[in-house]
C-alpha cells in the first residue's frame, strides 16, 4: 500500500530544480564569458593608446 | 489493401514539399562547405528547428511513446529533465569551439586537434556504424507507419514496399541539397510535429477523461482520485486502482485483453512506474531500478546530445556563436516541452480501449487513425512521417559525410579535393542503400536500438570530447585509447546484455543481468575514463596541439564585434533566463495536474481500506 507520495514530490522537485539550477549555473557562467571579452577589448585599447 | 484516402493524400502533400525544397535548396549548393554545413549562416530558428528534428524522431513518437503507454511516466520525465540539459553543456562547453575550428565533421574536428589520423579514423568508423544503427531503427519506424497508412500490415510485401518509398523520399532531398536543405526541410518538420504535439494532448486528455483517473476495469467508468464518491464506488465493485496491488490475480493465458486499461498496470502513476511483479509490464524492476535506470540513462544521454554528430554538426551551421548560445538555451527548454506533453498524454491514453493488435509502439499511431478527429489524424501522421525523415535526413548525410570527408581519402588518396561534393553524393547514395538492405533483414527493437546508439557516442568519446576543447593536458594517446577502449567495452557488455550468449549449468543459452549501478552503460564510461588516464602523455603534447587549442579559445575578430552588442548579449542572457523560469513553471503545473490529485487518491484509498 502507498501511503504517501514523497517519492512522486521527490522527482517532481529534482526534475524541475534541476532546470533551475542549470539555468542559474549558465547565467552566471555566460556574464563572466560577455565580461571577459569587454574586458579583453577595452585592455588590448589601452594597450594600443599607450603605444601611440 | 485498405487505404486511408484523407491521411495518404496528407502524407502525398507533405512529402512532395519536402522533394521540392530539397531542390530548390540543391540548386543553391556551390561546394562542400555549402553542402556540408549550410554554408555557417543559419539563424538561431533554422539550428533550433533541425537540432530538435534530428533528436526527436521515430524512437521519440514510437518507441517512446510506448513505453509511457506501458506505464512508466515518472522515469521517463527523470531522463528527459536530466537530458534535455545536455544541450546548455553542449553549446557552451564545446559547441562554440567546434565552430571556431571550421571543420566540416566531427571527426575532422578530432584528427586535427591532436594532431591525430587513428582519431579521425576510429571516430568516423564508430560514427559511421552508430548512426547506421540509429538509421536503421529509425527507417523501420517510417516503414511502419507507412505500412498502417496505407493498410499493408497484412500484405508479404508491405514493410519491403513502405521501406523503399521511406528511402526514396529523405535520400532525394539529402542527394540534391545536402545540409542546406536538411535544415531547411528540419525547421518545417519540426513545426508540423510540434504543433501535433500540443494540439493532440488535450484531444486525448479528453477521450480519455481527466488526467488523474483510476480505472474500473470491470465497467470501464473513469474513476476519479479527487472524488470521494466515484472512488468509493469504484471500490465496491471489485476495482483494480493504480495505486494497491492487484485484487486479483488472473492467469494470463485465460486472460481477455480486449480491454487493455490501468488495472493491469498499477503504480503506472508512481515514481517507479509499474513494478507489481504480476503485471506482464513489470519489466523494468522495482521502482528503485527504475528511477536509476531514468537518471543515470539521462546522464549518458545528456553526453550524447552534447557531443553527438547529428546534435553538434547543427552548431557548425550556425552564423555566429550567440546562434550557437541561444540554440542550447532554447533547444533545452523545447526538447523536454514536446516530450512532457506526449508523456502525460501517452500515460492517460491507458484509459481508452485499445485493442491487441497494437502493439505498444503503434498506440499513438492507432490512436491517430482511430480515436481522434479525423484532421488531427492526418496532422499526427505528418507529423510523426516529419520526425522520422527529418532524423533520416540527417543521419543520411552524417554517415555519406563521414565516409566521403574522413575514411575513403585517409583510403584512396587519388580522391581529388575539387570532387569532394560530387563524392560526397555519391557515397551518401550508397551508404543509405546499404541501410536499407540491413533494415529490411534485421529487425531491432525501435527503442532499444537508438538507446545503443546514441550511447555509444556519449561513452566513447564524450568524456574526450569535454576535455578536448577544456583541458591542455589531454594528449593525443590518452583520447585514442580513452575513445577505443570505451567503444569496444561498452559495445560488447551491450551485446552480452541483450543478446543470450553465454550457456547456463544446462547448456541454455542466456543474457547476462547487469546490476542497475553496474550497466553497460557506466562500465563503458568508468573504462574510457579509466583508459584516459592510464594512456594519458601529457609530455608528449605537440606545439600543433597547443596551438589548435589556444584557437578554439580564441574568437574570430567578428564574433568578438557580434558579443560585444549589448542587444545580443541581453537576448543570450534571456535565454538562460528563460531555462530558470520553465523549471518553475514545470515543478508548478505537476504539482497541480499531478501531484495534488495523486496524494488525494491515496489518502482516499487508504481511507477506504
Amino acid at each position: 500500500m502507498y501511503t504517501n507520495s514523497i517519492q512522486e514530490w521527490i522527482c517532481v522537485l529534482f526534475s524541475g530544480g534541476f532546470y533551475i539550477v542549470i539555468g542559474l549555473f549558465i547565467y552566471n557562467r555566460l556574464k563572466k564569458d560577455y565580461k571577459n571579452v569587454l574586458d579583453d577589448v577595452e585592455e588590448s585599447a589601452n594597450i594600443d593608446t599607450a603605444i601611440e | 489493401m485498405n487505404i486511408e484516402l484523407p491521411f495518404l493524400i496528407g502524407m502525398i502533400v507533405m512529402l512532395a514539399m519536402f522533394v521540392i525544397v530539397g531542390l530548390i535548396q540543391g540548386r543553391k549548393i556551390e561546394n562542400t562547405t555549402d553542402y556540408y554545413i549550410a554554408g555557417r549562416k543559419a539563424p538561431t530558428v533554422l539550428v533550433v528547428g533541425s537540432l530538435i528534428a534530428s533528436y526527436l524522431s521515430s524512437t521519440a513518437y514510437m518507441g517512446d511513446t510506448g513505453f509511457m503507454f506501458d506505464g512508466f511516466l515518472m522515469p521517463y520525465v527523470l531522463l528527459c529533465a536530466v537530458c534535455s540539459v545536455g544541450y546548455i553543456f553542449g553549446t557552451r562547453y564545446f559547441g562554440i569551439h567546434l565552430r571556431r575550428s571550421r571543420v566540416l565533421t566531427l571527426p575532422e574536428f578530432f584528427g586535427r586537434r591532436f594532431n591525430s589520423p587513428r582519431i579521425r579514423m576510429v571516430l568516423s568508423i564508430i560514427t559511421v556504424v552508430g548512426i547506421m544503427c540509429y538509421l536503421t531503427t529509425v527507417t523501420k519506424g517510417g516503414a511502419l507507419l507507412m505500412q498502417n497508412l496505407l493498410g499493408m500490415k497484412e500484405n508479404p510485401n508491405g514493410y519491403l514496399i513502405c521501406l523503399l518509398i521511406v528511402w526514396v523520399v529523405y535520400t532525394s532531398f539529402t542527394f540534391f541539397s545536402g545540409s542546406k536543405g536538411v535544415i531547411v526541410t528540419d525547421t518545417i518538420m519540426f513545426f508540423i510535429f510540434a504543433f501535433m504535439a500540443f494540439i493532440s494532448v488535450p484531444f486525448i486528455f479528453q477521450a480519455a477523461g481527466h488526467f488523474s483517473g483510476a480505472i474500473n476495469p470491470v465497467t470501464d467508468t473513469v474513476v476519479y482520485l479527487n472524488d470521494a464518491e466515484h472512488v468509493q464506488q469504484g471500490l465496491d465493485m471489485g476495482i483494480w486502482s493504480t495505486f494497491t496491488e492487484p485484487i486479483h490475480k488472473p492467469d494470463w493465458g485465460d486472460f481477455d485483453f480486449t480491454n487493455i486499461t490501468m488495472h493491469l498496470k498499477p503504480g503506472a502513476l508512481s515514481a517507479g512506474g509499474v513494478t507489481n511483479p504480476d503485471s506482464p509490464w513489470a519489466y523494468m524492476g522495482s521502482a528503485a531500478d527504475s528511477i536509476i535506470w531514468g537518471v543515470v540513462l539521462g546522464f549518458i544521454w545528456l553526453i550524447a546530445m552534447a557531443v553527438s554528430p547529428w546534435q553538434t554538426s547543427r552548431y557548425m551551421m550556425a552564423k555566429n556563436e550567440h546562434v550557437v548560445m541561444r540554440t542550447g538555451l532554447i533547444g533545452a527548454i523545447v526538447a523536454f516541452a514536446v516530450l512532457l506533453f506526449i508523456d502525460l498524454a501517452m500515460t492517460v491514453a491507458n484509459l481508452i480501449d485499445i485493442p491487441p493488435t497494437a502493439s505498444s509502439e503503434e498506440t499513438f499511431i492507432w490512436m491517430a487513425m482511430n480515436i481522434l478527429p479525423r484532421w488531427l489524424g492526418i496532422v499526427i501522421f505528418c507529423g510523426i512521417m516529419s520526425a522520422v525523415l527529418s532524423s533520416c535526413s540527417t543521419f543520411a548525410s552524417l554517415i555519406g559525410f563521414s565516409l566521403a570527408n574522413d575514411i575513403l581519402p585517409a583510403i584512396n588518396k587519388k580522391m581529388k579535393p575539387e570532387n569532394g561534393l560530387r563524392n560526397s553524393r555519391i557515397v551518401m547514395l550508397i551508404a543509405s542503400l546499404v541501410v536499407v538492405v540491413i533494415t529490411y533483414w534485421t529487425i531491432p527493437g525501435i527503442q532499444l536500438v537508438s538507446y545503443f546508439a546514441a550511447s555509444l557516442f556519449a561513452i566513447s568519446w564524450g568524456f574526450v570530447a569535454f576535455m578536448s576543447t577544456q583541458s591542455k593536458r589531454i594528449s593525443e594517446n590518452g583520447a585514442f585509447w580513452s575513445i577505443l577502449v570505451g567503444a569496444i567495452v561498452f559495445t560488447v557488455l551491450s551485446i552480452l546484455k541483450n543478446v543470450a550468449l553465454i550457456p547456463d549449468a544446462e547448456g541454455v543459452l542466456q543474457k547476462v543481468a547487469f546490476p542497475t549501478l553496474l550497466r553497460p552503460e557506466i562500465l563503458g564510461l568508468a573504462s574510457a575514463i579509466a583508459a584516459y588516464f592510464i594512456a594519458n602523455r601529457p609530455a608528449a603534447i605537440t606545439d600543433e596541439e597547443r596551438a589548435y587549442f589556444k584557437m578554439l579559445h580564441t574568437p574570430e575578430p567578428e564574433e568578438v564585434a557580434q558579443r560585444l552588442g549589448k542587444p545580443e548579449i541581453k537576448k543570450t542572457l534571456w535565454g538562460a533566463k528563460a531555462v530558470i523560469l520553465f523549471g518553475v513553471a514545470f515543478i508548478a503545473i505537476l504539482i497541480v495536474i499531478y501531484l495534488i490529485p495523486y496524494q488525494a487518491g491515496i489518502d482516499i484509498l487508504n481511507g477506504a481500506a
